[in-house]
């Protein structure tokens, strides 16, 4: 069996407020994120020796990583910025536990924000549009970053027979969750026929199974699972990662109807030794309707072919089989763009820690998060757990 | 940008022979004269054998719709008098996979399986862009 990352654990964190934030940059939203964070795990900036970020697009930098730590006034031994869209706050996690391990340092500060809501220009919001297909092969047919989404919406429709309400049903769930988050950034419950009838965007996608567009940033603090059990909180270890890269572009997919989200979940299985059926709760990135329906059947979750029932039956509502992000997610609790699964990753260390309140998973043990990139491209599994499942 | 605003490809020298196909009305694909695989985007490898032996050989030009969508909300203002306008992922018989526009079909026509044709679309002097629309019944192969 391959080794697990059990000997890290992650000890503080924290989210920022969400939604539309006009009188800060992004740098000073890591660092009140990380300040938060650090608090939360009972340590201070003078603890940190090792920091990871990733770029905003609305305050880009060219080594993003070395301006934060500038800003922070922090002099780390390990400073890494990474980029892989929308997988990369999960990978990054992989990364940070492997310095850890490796001795290149003892506590890393994982802090990120972006401002896509109130701080991108014209311009920026075009490029970042546009940058979505391949600029020879596919942005000269206009697809928007939705429509590539809705493409395999389409496929997995046509394979399946999944049906449209399927997709729907997701972005309720999520509102409904969020509907339980006091900071999330829409929490007015909306239901199958309001999406339905929302403004199409890209058959067979409206605006409601579209994420939503925010500002904010989250963080997290990670050391080794033997220092963690002397800080404030409970630790949440790590027990495996994965990661699974099948393409960047769409058209260059081997599959429109299975991700490399299969090769990613198998890796982080067999090196936690956890089975999908020993998931409690679940954080999935969802930044548009059917993204939620591949990665169930991906992941196992749920059977193949079958996400579509699973979901309208309530499987991954609080109380169904299979909970999934009871902070909203993307789609309703807010989505900063890359940082947007870094909240996925808060979600599930207060679930594992029995803090989520009225969102709370019983008895939430073991968690899954699992992040992507591009267009179903990238792909990055954590499972988490506590002193219990160890 | 073409006069109309639309978006232009990014050329590199590796795909001139591409866009020199397109517009003398020819869907260039590379063949690989070692295993016999058939590939595009453009690459300087095969990427079934990695060998470097590649030829560029004029596609039939037909295939069929793996998956579409009508977009409502353009990519750019060059879009906004298109809309809704359909983006399709295209099988062709050769074997790669394309994004394309669909010409010429009505949304109640296009499905999933439509069998299509190539046709260009001069986006300036010297992007004429492969396009699809239906294929007509005497085209239709089977």
């Amino acid at each position: 069996m391959t080794k697990g990352l059990g000997g890290i654990a992650i000890v503080g964190a924290a989210d920022t407020a969400v939604g539309k934030i006009t009188d800060l940059d992004c740098q000073a939203l890591c660092a009140i994120a990380a300040e938060r964070a650090l608090a939360d795990a009972g340590l201070t900036f003078a603890d940190v020796d090792g920091l990871v970020t990733c770029n905003a697009m609305s305050q880009p930098f060219l080594y993003p990583a070395e301006a934060l730590a500038e800003y922070l006034q922090i002099f780390p031994s390990y400073c890494v910025g990474l980029g892989a869209g929308g997988a990369a706050a999960v990978s990054v996690i992989q990364h940070a536990a492997l310095a850890i391990e490796a001795g290149l340092c003892e506590t890393v500060l994982i802090t990120m924000a972006d401002r896509l809501r109130s701080g991108l220009t014209r311009e920026q919001a075009r490029q970042m549009q546009s940058a979505a297909g391949h600029p020879e092969f596919e942005t000269p047919y206009g697809p928007t970053a939705p429509a590539l989404y809705a493409l395999l919406a389409r496929a997995h429709m046509h394979a399946y027979g999944t049906s449209r309400e399927a997709l729907a049903a997701v972005a309720v769930t999520m509102r409904e969750h969020a509907g339980l988050h006091p900071g999330a950034q829409k929490r007015d419950p909306i239901s199958i026929d309001d999406v339905l009838s929302s403004r199409p965007v890209a058959t067979p996608l409206n605006v409601l199974d579209c994420s939503l567009v925010s500002d904010g940033g989250a963080a997290i603090v990670l050391t080794s699972a033997q220092r963690a059990r002397h800080l404030r909180q409970k630790p949440v270890l790590l027990l495996g990662s994965g990661e699974g890269h099948s393409h960047e572009h769409l058209s260059a997919a081997h599959d429109l109807t299975r991700s490399a989200a299969v090769e990613s979940g198998r890796q982080a299985y067999a090196r936690s030794g956890i089975a999908p059926k020993d998931i409690d709760v679940a954080g999935l990135y969802d930044c548009f309707t059917p993204v939620v329906l591949f990665l169930l059947e991906d992941l196992g979750l749920c059977p193949r072919g079958e996400s579509g029932a699973f979901v309208l039956e309530g499987g991954i509502r609080l109380g169904g089989a299979m909970p999934v992000n009871p902070h909203g997610g993307l789609l309703s609790h807010c989505h900063p763009g890359n940082p947007g699964s870094m909240f996925h990753v808060t979600e599930m260390v207060t679930q594992l820690r029995g803090q989520a309140g009225e969102r709370q998973v019983p008895n939430a043990e073991v968690a899954l998060v699992h992040a992507q990139g591009g267009t179903l491209s990238s792909h990055s599994t954590l499972i988490l757990g506590t002193e219990a499942t160890r | 940008m073409s006069t109309h605003g639309h978006i232009l490809p990014r050329t590199t020298p590796l795909t001139e022979a591409y866009w020199d196909g397109c517009r003398r009305g020819e869907l260039r694909l590379q063949h690989c004269l070692d295993c016999g695989h058939v590939q595009l985007p453009p690459r300087s490898h095969c990427t079934r054998c990695r060998g470097s032996r590649l030829e560029w050989r004029a596609s039939a030009g037909r295939g069929r719709v793996a998956s579409f969508t009508w977009i409502h909300i353009p990519l750019t203002e060059a879009w906004a008098s298109e809309v809704p306008y359909a983006v399709a992922l295209v099988r062709l018989d050769e074997g790669p996979l394309m994004m394309t526009n669909l010409h010429d079909c009505s949304e109640s026509q296009l499905t999933v399986g439509l069998e299509v044709t190539v046709t260009f679309e001069a986006r300036d002097e010297t992007i004429h862009l492969p396009q699809f629309r239906p294929a007509r019944e005497e085209e239709v192969t089977s």
